[in-house]
């Protein structure tokens, strides 16, 4: 997917409004056709980047250059308005017109080029069948449901000659069912379009479900970026791995492994020792870290450890999900949170064994 | 140039252009700048060099003679604070009775209540000095003839002042607590109740405190306009030997020769007192009090209450009949009897005042297409240019900003026939702008005078606007023109609707400062109204009015049915 | 027959210099005629407010149709007029021809400091010397102050025959009434008044606590509905109106006279359209402009001879006229008039 150079780059970007530095100095590379995913909490610069690309702010200083011609370029005083730079952009809010039919959303940006109704027709027609909203068209947009007025953003979004398709947290109002069948339309949309997309959002199924590539933000930085899968399955630092979900964060003193690469020694409270990978390695000696592991990796036997090892524990407390149960496990000083099937008598107070594969438990950085 | 395997491209946006903008934001934010310094400051700066000036250069004379005038400004303070406990008190008492209490009647008469917006106080103040005159007054001859008191009633005092203004202005309290009381959260005050406060105190606990922004919001309103008035307190102040700050500005630049220093050290020091009221309203208030609610519809438990509620209902009527329905059918019977009379022997009714100022009565028609004109143009300027400044209030982050939130509600806080003094100055010394002596300067200071309700209007508009809405359009291909144009402004129409019929309504009574400013060609039909009422030609004035009524609440059925088709839309 | 034949020649001789100045003015009228289309347009200033007024432009529009007489027409209480005008002088904006106001004072002011473009209208020979001053303004109406009441509501025994019978105490606390301080005959009025009687009258007279109305029309209605017993500041021609008549409304010369008060007409210098200003001046003091002016309309009393005095009223010489003797002493009480007033009749 990175074929083809750079469709799409910004350098060193800065945005800040007074005293408030929300964007403080990022880069993104964007290739053509890429689906590329902002991902971060709340404040983290994700969505003033976003709305930076798009011309909505106002960085105080970067580049942002498009087929390489810059359309914001602060030292040479280079701002493209918003309209001239070829973006679409899906909102938070849907922002669909309320005094507007639903074709006339979706028609919108024909009628502002001066494009006839008539010539617009097939187009918006188009983009409307591609949502499943055709029957939709003549009604006034503000009839719709939340999920209808998605769609129709999306139309708007793809109906007119568009480079990059902007999304911007699109799916956070939408109840939890519908989020996840409008996830799975969006993917099948880009998939037949093939647009390049800029997502942000803070949802980290969405993000895994739709990108090409994950940029993790925090504070206006970005702090890691990768594909779905390696930023799931390596995580680097520890704020990362805490946004993904990685439960059990345990501080503990590193030490690289003689002989095995990328495998490492953990240290935890208690002289616990654990086995963990460590894909960032860089040579460096023992250092002062964290480990991280999910607690579905997390392998529980009732009893005091065996022959094969396995740590002591007690369990502090369990709670039935369902399919699942969680359990709290204290092991002198440190305390995990463990999923597995629930059974019986792991009781509160239980004395259990538990371990997690080196290959499921991760080395994280600051 | 399109997405790879976009197939639904028909144009072609073409290489983004790489070049140097100066966007429309900032040509719209520096003009509109500029334009509020002309209309604001420049007149302000005229008054304030008038009032430092004599014949002869600079003197702080005008100012230590006003200062010195200790009676007119002790009754100036005097009506400013009697007319706003008065309308405060009796419009906060009757928000809680028509929002809050199972008061018969209350539909009827919370529509009702509102109505004296609509009514120039100078018309309310003619018909109750007709009523209430210490002598000639109608209700003092009918009890004199029945029970023989000399004088029962003096209205052309102080006291009668206070009771019509009063009166006039119970709407805005009304309006603002009201929207206060019903924006509250209901839980709020019933969790106060399950607490174990009785009624009346989660009432005096919970739901006073939670108002009293609006409360005292209104009040410095009420007070401000007060401390300005001028067509109450000429009808029934003048003859009495009674003068505040308005009617003093009026009369020193009546008299000859004219003290026209000493009226713009009058109208500076109203400035300085308001402006400062204004300031500490914002500082206490952080400025949220006049936005009307959070727009979440709430529905407020109604309070039961006993027998106490006919008595609460009595005095709403009261008031609605005291307001508008006695002086409204004073001027109707004025306006149709021979001559102004008890006697029933003596009166006779017919058509000859409306046939005089319909047929003989000169001003009567250009006023009218003047009073049109100016309404018509003043409440589109105004709302206009409230939507432009509220729009960079709202959605800018323009170092301009706060310089046009503070200087736009300046006019607030600057008594008309001022604000009349300083345009005249201005602009009889800019004989290349031809704008003195026509319709241009009356329009000048009618969109000046009301900018601050067209940028509070234009504001709030605009916060309950998504700006994801703008911004769509921008991201859909749409200049920021035509966003204002085809997203902003039709999605703004309704709040705009309301605020425009309200200034046209304004501006159709607007007198302080069109007397100033008028000419034979440019009369207004207050102008025409005041005119009659100095001609002593008081039958032709309460036909006048009743036209002039008539025009403002066919305007207002016109508005509201076209707001209910739009609601029905 | 020397005699006579000199006589004849006198005679040919005056009848041929009468009808060259005809010739002369008919000649300089023209002229007037021919400037003032080019100037089309008259700007009058002035504080009239009788509802017949219009009747009067109507006529001079009627005699020049080409000039429009109603764009610069403005009509205000004397002193808004003033400031107006005194504004656009000192902006260079004067956009005003002619000034018409029922006080005397602007006028010494303004001609003492060259603010009036003088003419001498043919018209003038009709007047008395004490009409005009100069060739700077001419008294186009002469409104004497009398007191009125309304036999409805006091007795014509008990009402007063001369000013001192203000003073009574029967008239204390808000039964008379005033016109306010910027009215011009009521300066006129008290000015000559305290020359007559003293500043203790005036005293007295404040201490009655009159109701003060800021024009005479106001004052009418207020003794029409019964609001307070006698009218001391009234324009005499508001108690002879008809409707005033009807509804009971006498009016009473007093004893001791009555001030008479002049309303003079000028052209300011700088007028924007000189020519059309002089022929406005003509037709006001001509015998059918005056006539109209002063007697039909206003029926107030006028300088000329040949315009009969209103019908109803005494003739002028039998109202014992009183006039301010000292001008410079009538000026400078002019300018302080307003503060004086306050003092007398402000509470």
């Amino acid at each position: 997917m990175s074929s083809g150079g750079d469709f799409l780059s910004v350098e060193r970007l800065e945005v800040g409004y007074g005293t408030v530095r929300a964007v403080r100095g990022v880069d993104v590379a964007v290739s053509k056709g890429e689906h590329v995913t902002l991902l971060g909490p709340s404040g983290c610069g994700k969505t003033t980047t976003l709305r930076a690309i798009a011309g909505l702010e106002t960085p105080s200083s970067g580049r942002i250059v498009v087929e390489g011609a810059p359309v914001f370029d602060a030292a040479r005083g280079v701002n493209t308005p918003p309209e001239k730079r070829g973006f679409s952009m899906v909102f938070q809010s849907y922002a669909i017109w309320p005094h507007m039919t639903v074709a006339e959303n979706v028609g919108f940006g024909f009628r502002v080029r001066g494009i006839g109704r008539a010539q617009a027709r097939p187009a918006v027609e188009r983009a409307l069948s591609l949502v499943a909203l055709s029957d939709f068209a003549d009604r006034p947009a503000s009839q719709l449901s939340g999920g209808q007025q998605q769609r129709v953003a999306l139309a708007r979004a793809i109906a007119y000659d568009t480079k990059v398709v902007l999304l911007d947290e699109p799916l956070s109002n939408l109840d939890a069912q519908l989020r996840i069948a409008m996830r799975t339309e969006l993917s099948e949309l880009r998939r037949r379009l093939g647009f390049t997309a800029i997502y942000v959002t803070h949802d980290q199924e969405e993000a895994f479900a739709l990108s090409d590539r994950i940029i993790v933000m925090r504070a206006g930085l970005i702090e890691q970026q990768g594909t779905p899968i390696e930023i799931h399955h390596a995580p680097r630092t520890r704020f990362v791995a805490s946004f993904l979900g990685m439960t059990n964060i345990l501080d503990a003193e590193i030490r690289a492994l003689a002989g095995a690469k990328g495998m490492a020694e953990a240290r935890l409270a208690g002289d616990i020792v654990l086995r963990a990978r460590d894909p960032h390695a860089n040579g460096a000696a023992a250092t002062a870290g964290a480990v991280g592991f999910r607690p579905v990796d997390v392998r529980i036997e009732a009893g005091v450890p065996g022959p094969q090892g396995g740590i002591a524990g007690i369990v502090t407390r369990s709670l039935f999900l369902g399919d699942l149960a969680q359990y709290h496990i204290r092991s002198g000083p440190i305390e995990i949170c463990a999923h597995d099937r629930p059974r019986a008598g792991l009781t509160e107070g239980a004395q259990v064994s538990w371990h997690v594969d080196p290959e499921n438990c991760l080395v994280l950085r600051e | 140039m399109s997405a790879p395997g976009a197939p639904l491209a028909i144009g072609s946006s073409g290489p983004a252009h790489a070049r140097r903008t100066i966007a429309a934001e900032t040509v719209v934010t520096v003009g509109l700048s500029a334009l509020v310094t002309v209309l604001v400051m420049l007149p302000m700066l005229a008054v304030a060099i008038g009032a430092a000036t004599e014949t002869g250069g600079l003197s702080l004379r005008p100012f230590l003679t006003v200062l010195g005038a200790l009676r007119v400004i002790g009754n100036t303070v005097w009506v400013g604070v009697g007319t706003t406990v008065l309308a405060v008190g009796l419009g906060g008492l009757l928000a809680l009775v028509l929002a809050r209490m199972n008061t018969p009647g209350r539909g009827l008469l919370s529509q009702l209540v509102p109505l004296p917006l609509y009514i120039t106080p100078l018309l309310t103040a003619i018909a109750w000095s007709w009523l209430g005159s210490p002598r000639g007054g109608l209700i003092n001859l009918l009890f004199r003839q029945m029970l023989g008191v000399e004088s029962l009633v003096n209205l052309q005092s102080a006291g009668g002042i206070i009771f019509v203004a009063g009166l006039a202005y119970v709407p805005l309290p009304f309006l603002l607590i009201g929207a206060a009381l019903r924006g509250m959260d209901p839980s709020l005050e019933e969790s106060a109740r399950v607490h174990g406060a009785s009624m009346a105190a989660a009432l005096r606990l919970v739901t006073l405190p939670l108002v009293l922004p609006a409360t005292l919001g209104s009040a410095i309103l009420v007070f401000v306009q007060a401390m300005g008035l001028f067509s109450v307190p000429a009808v029934l102040g003048m003859p009495g030997g009674f003068y505040v700050a308005g009617t003093e500005i009026y009369r020193l630049l009546n008299n000859f020769p004219p003290r026209v220093s000493q009226a713009a050290a009058w109208g500076l020091l109203l400035l300085v007192v308001t402006a400062g009221l204004v300031w500490a309203q914002n500082a206490l208030l952080n400025r949220r009090s006049y936005v009307t609610v959070t727009g979440k519809a709430f529905r407020p438990r109604t309070l039961e209450i006993g027998g106490i509620r006919y008595a609460l209902a009595a005095l709403a009527w009261l008031y609605v009949a005291a307001a508008v329905l006695l002086p409204v059918a004073t001027l109707v019977w004025a306006a149709l009897v021979n001559f102004i009379t008890i006697d029933p022997k003596l009166m006779a009714f017919d058509l000859q005042h409306f046939r005089y100022v319909l047929l003989e009565y000169p001003k009567t028609y250009l006023a009218m297409r003047n009073s049109l004109v100016l309404g018509v143009a003043a409440a589109t300027c105004a709302c206009a240019l409230g939507l432009g400044i509220g729009w960079v209030i709202v959605r800018t982050r323009s170092a301009a900003r706060s310089y046009l939130d503070q200087v736009s509600m300046f006019p607030l806080a600057m008594p008309s026939m001022v604000l009349a003094l300083g345009l005249l100055w201005v602009y009889v010394r800019t004989p290349m702008l031809p704008i003195y002596g026509t319709i241009w300067i009356l329009l000048i200071a009618y969109v000046t005078h009301y900018l601050p309700f067209g940028v509070r209007a234009g504001s709030s508009a605009l916060r309950q606007l998504h700006r994801e809405l703008e911004d769509a359009a921008r991201m859909t291909g749409a200049s920021w023109t035509k966003t204002i144009r085809w997203v902003t402004f039709p999605l703004s129409r309704p709040t705009l609707v309301a605020a425009w019929t309200l200034l046209f309504i304004l501006s159709m009574q607007e007198i302080s400062s069109s007397i100033l400013l008028y000419t034979s060609r440019t009369t207004v039909l207050s102008v025409a109204v005041f005119d009659l009422w100095e001609a002593g030609n008081v039958n032709a004035l309460a036909a006048l009015s009743v036209i002039q009524l008539a025009i403002t609440f066919v305007a207002l059925a016109i508005f509201i049915r076209a707001r209910h088709r739009e609601v029905l839309a | 027959m020397i005699f006579g034949r000199r006589s004849v020649l006198t005679g040919l001789l005056a009848t041929g210099l009468t009808l060259a100045a005809r010739r002369v003015q008919a000649e300089e009228h023209e002229a007037l005629v021919e400037g003032a289309k080019k100037e089309g347009a008259l700007a009058f200033a002035t504080s009239v407010s009788a509802a017949g007024f219009p009747k009067f432009m109507d006529a001079f529009k009627a005699r020049y149709p080409f000039l429009d007489v109603s764009s610069g027409y403005y009509s205000a209480p004397t002193g808004r007029v003033l400031a107006r005008v005194s504004a656009e002088m000192g902006a260079g904006n004067l956009s005003f021809d002619c000034l018409h106001v029922a006080n005397l004072v602007p006028y010494l002011e303004m001609a003492a400091s060259g603010q009036l473009l003088p003419y001498r209208s043919p018209e003038l020979a009709a007047y008395p010397d004490g009409a005009h001053g100069g060739d700077f303004w001419t008294t186009a109406r002469v409104i004497g102050v009398i007191m009125a009441y309304n036999k409805n509501f006091l007795p014509p025994e008990k009402a007063p025959k001369a000013w001192v019978d203000m003073l009574k105490p029967e008239f204390k606390g808000r039964k008379l009434i005033i016109q306010d301080a910027p009215a011009g005959t009521a300066f006129n009025q008290m000015y000559v008044l305290e020359k007559l009687l003293g500043p203790d009258f005036m005293k007295k007279w404040g201490a009655q606590e009159p109701v003060v109305v800021a024009t005479s029309a106001q004052l009418i209605d207020l003794l029409v509905r019964g609001e307070a017993l006698v009218g001391a500041t009234v324009d005499h021609f508001r108690a002879f109106e008809p409707d005033a008549a009807k509804a009971g409304i006498v009016g009473v010369y007093p004893t001791e006279g009555m001030p008479l008060a002049l309303a003079p007409i000028a052209i300011l210098k700088g007028a924007p359209h000189p020519n059309a200003a002089k022929l406005f001046i003509d037709w006001t003091l001509s015998k059918e402009g005056n006539t109209l002016l002063a007697h039909d309309i206003f029926g107030v009393y006028s300088y000329r001879k040949d315009v009969p005095p209103p019908e109803g009223q005494r003739p002028l010489d039998e109202t014992k006229p009183l006039l301010p003797q000292d001008l410079p002493a009538y000026e400078k009480a002019s300018a302080n008039f307003p503060e004086h007033f306050d003092s007398l009749f402000k509470t």
